[in-house]
């Protein structure tokens, strides 16, 4: 992978609340879960450096934390439906980062919050299935606009399968895949097709770490 | 400054950029065609529809959202506006 333009910032102000959250939260969290993060290859497994866009299948409402385990020694942020925002828990998904995105009608400032965090050098997480799945095992399919952000900001998209979590007390297995760099796979601008072409592409990779993660297929 | 009916003729070269699939539905378009009914667009093709305008008018889009633009005229008007 390129070298990055940018770096984030690691300590601000106005990421006090986040690193008290993360600091508290680490140790119960380690000995609870017992992560076992697991990657693709070699190239999987090389520090992500500057911005990328993580992707991850969506089990369960903690997911977000999930990949957090997986790559804890960055700085994220979380894209989550504006209605789960716009509940209760809104100061809280707001002070550890969350960037909310209403799915049927998305409005262009977010998309410009996500990209300016994506050139700023920060990790931007999330969910191209749109909704926590329907618990059967299957992924729904991806929706495409992780490849236009991932293309306007210039980076790399990290796919991540987490596998689901039960029984509650068995060890949390993730799967880490290598960075795609999406902007390589096109010479000039892209039409739809090619972006539909990349999110079926992606989609397949998920469905190869999904037998990483168990155990069907060896890295 | 460029008129309305340039803007029309940029929007749709970009759209037929977009989806070369969709040609002749774009080709027939005019003001009044809905992106989403009319020409079956998604929030993704939206999406593109935005970025590519945004290179190629050299603007960035504001405080609006997808619903905001139902109509070509729509987006011809927000286009317009910015680049008064």
């Amino acid at each position: 992978m390129k070298e990055p333009k940018n770096k984030a910032k690691l300590f601000s102000l106005k990421y006090l609340f986040v690193d008290f959250v993360r600091i508290t939260g680490a140790l119960p969290t380690y000995i609870w879960y017992r992560p076992q993060i697991v990657y693709e290859n070699r190239a999987a497994r090389q520090r992500i450096r500057g911005g990328a866009l993580l992707i991850s299948n969506h089990n369960c409402f903690f997911d977000p934390i999930y990949i957090m385990i997986a790559l804890w020694y960055r700085r994220h942020h979380i894209v989550c439906n504006q209605e789960f925002y716009n509940t209760k828990a809104r100061w809280f998904l707001e002070h550890v980062l969350c960037i909310p995105i209403d799915i049927d009608n998305i409005g262009f400032n977010t998309m410009k919050e996500i990209n300016d965090h994506l050139t700023a050098g920060e990790l931007v997480s999330m969910f191209p299935e749109g909704h926590v799945n329907d618990g059967s095992g299957e992924m729904r399919s991806f929706k495409s606009g992780m490849v236009l952000m991932a293309m306007r900001a210039k980076v790399p998209i990290v796919p991540i399968y987490v596998k689901e979590h039960k029984p509650r007390s068995s060890r949390l297995k993730v799967v880490v895949g290598e960075a795609i760099d999406v902007n390589q796979l096109f010479g000039s601008r892209p039409t739809m097709t090619d972006i539909e072409n990349v999110t079926e592409k992606l989609f397949q990779k998920e469905n190869e770490l999904k037998e990483i993660a168990f155990g069907r297929r060896s890295r | 400054m460029l008129t309305r009916t340039e803007i029309f003729e940029k929007l749709k070269e970009i759209l037929l950029f977009a989806d070369p699939k969709n040609r002749e539905m774009i080709e027939k378009s005019d003001e009044n065609t809905k992106l989403v009914a009319d020409l079956g667009f998604t929030s993704v093709s939206v999406l593109y529809m935005v970025i590519a305008i945004e290179e190629s008018f050299g603007f960035v889009f504001g405080d609006v959202s997808m619903n905001d633009f139902p109509t070509i005229g729509a987006v011809i008007d927000y286009i317009e506006a910015q680049l008064k």
